[in-house]
């Protein structure tokens, strides 16, 4: 409750601070008083200062009165927000300056104010919408025998795709590694159920559901993995032979 | 129950094709809907000599013929498209073994029914996968089957070997396989290959009464007795090489370990109990049913909704069982071979349930229905894309477990379109039975039961060896008429054979 | 739990049998009063179990069960004993006898001679899972026995 106000204090004791905890409470505000507050003499803030006393309550009440907090109530929490409150205002007023200009749309424009850096890296000033960079595309598609799509951002895009999972070092030292092995799936033979008249809509449907199920597999195995974590935690198989009879 | 002629009951049989017929209405009073049932020649004349028998003037009869059962239950109110009676399709309580229907939940007169779940809720298969092969495992194929049971507790009586109290229990109860994770018996891949998740999340523990959790809490990893079994099996055929490759099994002589079990004595209280309360709120509700076995109460009533929420506790308890027994399993390899199960590649495949109740989107009559769907002896198969299945099978289908009996052959199938429209995505479970419990013990001899699986190459572990001809081959129906059955027709697809190379039962 | 007396050494001779069901157990049990038809079918029931042959007369357990009927006096009756053997004390008995059979009200106390189920003393046979009412009869005969027909799930 009182975190960003503490933070702003400064003070030691922020995560777990609990306001109805006594001795928290009267540690705390001792040090509101002998760190920010200061209201009393050096000499005068002893009574304050003395946490163990039965009188500190007493004390406290009067504390509060002299610093003239409105709030009356015994209520604990409220006592403390408002002396925060006050704790706060005595540092923003001891510097005016510093906090002055720092307002929320300033704060927010300072950030959005860091310097650009140029780039020195070429590839990034290039214009990517020029006929150049189109036809560059393009003929890197033909060499690596990719059907170039009419955006030509998204054939870049399968460029990088192929180059990033297939041609890396690594994988043209260990094909193995990256070429899937196995029986191809057959095809043009299997009906799915798809007709739908046009070849090449059946063929664009069934790609589009092997790709799903290409995804869902990945899914699967992730939760597999994430049910392997939590059973490395909970898992405890036993057995006891001596419960029941087995064998003969 | 209207006794009629022969002759005159077969009017209300249709043959409709080559593998399926059709229950007209009035074949039972009330009928609502029409029923189906699948068979190939041989399970049809099974079928129609059962019909026959009771049709005989003087009979009693302890149990109604299978075709009755599926007409009683399409008189069911709020029950939509038909009853279906799959293949392996034999009478039971109330509903026959092997019967799906389902409700319509926006109907209030529509009701559920425990009889239509079973006795032994969530009664279920998994199959695990390993990397070894027959080869590797042949030499110690004798000490493994004793491994296995030396690990899994089998039989009546028998109590588990995995610590629980009442505590744990009501956890387990309702968090289901996600208990199991926790505790750390099974892997998270675990969970993804399981139907719901493993986890029913509707289950309320606070339903359950004392008398199944005290029940339950000692049979907690338990096999049971009874068609339940372990068995360690090997990969017989592949028909689907696409799809059996999704699952793990990439060639012939792949070692697999398959599991049947349920819910044990927890299940079966829990059903009892829901009995009980559902005869007083017929009479309460006014239901009428043409067969006093065919208990039930409106979905919408306390009865009912304390029913579901039970039901799906107990069938938590199932997956948490399976999972324990899961866990002992890849112990029990580990041991053998000195590796880690991890090493040994030991994934669930897939784990159904097929005694069981679900609340399900279908298409009926074009429009899409939220239905509560019950499978007794049936396995539910839902096609390619079905949201509700793993990412892995998106593209297969789910995997249908059938187990076979005791030395028989087990089967994975995949489920298809055409079994999302004819039966609402199930298929059947098993092989069902032939003989009478009786009849097998007086025409079989357990030794000569024992020697022929011997003879198979099959090691076998039974808690009780006198009775194993009841479980024999011969007082089943085929397995494999079964399920090229549901092939035939479409409902399902075969994907892969197995065959067991040794058995732990009860 | 009484003193196991003398008397109660003395085993009845067997009035039940097992009828053929496709899948599961229908036992037959008859006796010359309603009361020894129960306790033979009780009898029945841990037959299915076990071999009541290697069962010890160790202790006593007893029970009470209430119906509204006959058929759901049965019930419960079976029911009891059955709870008694799938959990805490695991109680399989050799023989069964009524104490009080109340025809008027459906109630009865009974009492189970037997002890704790262990397996590798205890044959294992089949486990019943649940009592049914399916095709289950109470009825008397000219000849004055009463017979009884339930079907246990197994």
């Amino acid at each position: 409750m009182f975190k960003s106000k503490l933070t702003a204090l400064e003070y030691h004791t922020i995560e777990g601070f609990n306001p109805e905890d006594d001795k928290q409470f009267r540690a705390l505000v001792i040090w509101l008083e002998e760190q920010k507050i200061r209201h009393y003499k050096v000499e005068d803030r002893d009574p304050l200062r003395d946490l163990e006393s039965d009188k500190w309550p007493i004390v406290f009440n009067s504390y509060c009165a002299q610093l003239s907090c409105p709030i009356t109530s015994g209520k604990k929490a409220e006592r403390l927000e408002w002396l925060l409150s006050h704790a706060i205002r005595l540092e923003y007023s001891d510097n005016i300056d510093k906090f002055s200009t720092q307002t929320s749309t300033e704060v927010l424009k300072n950030r959005q104010n860091t310097p650009k850096v140029v780039s020195s890296n070429p590839l990034d000033n290039l214009d990517f919408e020029s006929e150049d960079f189109k036809k560059g595309v393009n003929s890197l598609a033909k060499l690596l025998q990719i059907t170039p799509h009419p955006d030509h951002l998204i054939t870049l895009r399968a460029i990088s795709k192929l180059i990033s999972q297939r041609l890396t070092a690594e994988a043209i030292k260990d094909v193995d590694s990256v070429v899937p092995k196995g029986k191809a799936y057959p095809f043009d033979t299997v009906d799915d159920g798809f007709e739908k008249g046009n070849k090449a809509v059946n063929s664009a449907s069934k790609i589009l559901r092997l790709l799903y199920l290409h995804d869902l597999r990945s899914l699967q195995t992730k939760i597999n993995e994430s049910i392997v974590a939590v059973q490395n935690l909970t898992a405890n198989p036993k057995t006891d032979t001596s419960l029941g009879k087995v064998g003969r | 129950m209207v006794v009629r002629q022969y002759n005159e009951e077969m009017s209300y049989l249709e043959k409709t094709s080559a593998f399926s017929w059709k229950i007209k209405k009035g074949f039972q009073p009330n009928m609502n809907v029409e029923g189906v049932f699948y068979v190939n020649q041989h399970l049809e004349k099974l079928m129609l000599d059962e019909l026959r028998n009771a049709c005989r003037p003087g009979m009693i009869g302890g149990f109604l013929p299978g075709v009755k059962q599926i007409a009683n239950v399409a008189a069911l109110p709020g029950i939509v498209g038909r009853s279906v009676g799959l293949p392996d399709v034999h009478s039971g309580y109330g509903f026959a073994i092997g019967n799906m229907a389902a409700f319509d939940m926006s109907d209030p007169t529509s009701v559920v029914s425990p009889g239509g779940v079973g006795f032994d809720i969530n009664c279920g298969v998994r199959l695990l996968r390993t990397n070894l092969t027959e080869k590797d495992v042949l030499p110690v194929k004798e000490q493994l089957a004793q491994s296995m049971f030396d690990h899994i507790p089998v039989g009546v009586g028998s109590k588990g070997i995995i610590p629980m109290n009442a505590r744990d229990l009501e956890e387990a109860l309702e968090m289901g396989m996600d208990w199991s994770l926790r505790e750390g018996y099974v892997w998270a891949e675990d969970k993804e290959h399981c139907e719901e998740y493993g986890r029913m999340l509707n289950a309320d523990p606070s339903k359950v009464s004392m008398r199944a959790k005290k029940r339950g809490l000692p049979q907690l990893g338990t096999l049971g007795a009874g068609n339940h079994y372990a068995e360690i099996q090997v990969v017989d055929e592949i028909y689907d090489k696409w799809a059996a490759s999704k699952m793990g099994i990439e060639s012939k002589g792949q070692i697999c370990v398959m599991i049947h079990s349920g819910s044990r004595g927890f299940g079966h209280q829990v059903a009892t109990d829901a009995l009980v309360e559902m005869e007083k709120a017929m009479k309460r509700d006014k239901i009428e049913t043409n067969d006093r076995q065919l208990a039930c109460a409106r979905i919408n009533s306390v009865e009912g909704q304390n029913y579901l929420k039970s039901m799906a506790a107990a069938a938590n308890f199932a997956w948490v069982n399976r999972s324990s027994m899961t866990f002992l399993s890849r112990q029990a390899f580990a041991k053998q071979f000195n590796m880690t199960p991890d090493d040994l590649d030991m994934h669930v495949i897939y784990d159904v349930s097929h005694n069981i109740a679900k609340v399900e989107e279908h298409m009926v009559d074009g429009k899409l229905k939220t239905l509560l769907v019950h499978r007794k002896g049936s396995t539910r198969a839902f096609p390619p894309h079905h949201p509700l299945i793993p990412v892995d099978y998106q593209l297969t289908g789910q995997p249908v477990l059938i187990g076979g009996t005791m030395g028989t052959c087990s089967y994975v199938l995949t489920g298809t379109e055409t079994g999302m429209k004819e039966t609402f995505g199930s298929t059947c479970h098993g092989a069902g039975r032939a003989l009478s419990r009786a009849k097998s013990r007086r025409n079989l001899d357990y030794t000569q039961v024992l020697q022929k699986l011997e003879s198979q190459g099959i090691s076998i572990r039974v808690a009780s060896p006198k009775l194993v001809m009841e479980e024999a081959p011969e007082s089943y129906k085929n397995v494999t008429d079964v399920v090229d059955t549901c092939d035939a027709v479409g409902i399902s697809k075969k994907a892969i054979k197995l065959r067991p190379i040794a058995v732990i039962k009860g | 739990m009484g003193e196991i007396k003398e008397e109660d050494w003395h085993l009845p001779e067997i009035k039940y049998e097992y009828l053929d069901h496709t899948a599961d157990m229908q036992i037959h049990s008859w006796g010359n009063t309603v009361e020894e038809a129960f306790e033979q079918c009780a009898n029945g029931m841990f037959g299915c179990m076990t071999d009541t042959d290697y069962i010890e007369m160790a202790e006593t357990q007893e029970i009470e069960a209430e119906g509204h009927d006959m058929l759901s006096l049965l019930f419960h009756f079976l029911d009891e004993f059955l709870f008694l053997f799938s959990a805490e004390p695991y109680f399989v008995a050799k023989k069964v006898e009524i104490l009080e059979f109340d025809k008027e009200q459906f109630r009865i106390k009974a009492r189970g001679f037997g002890e704790q189920f262990i397996i590798g003393k205890h044959p294992q046979r089949h486990e019943v899972k649940a009592i049914t009412y399916s095709n289950m009869q109470v009825n008397q005969t000219e000849d004055g026995l009463t017979h009884i027909h339930v079907i246990v799930d197994i």
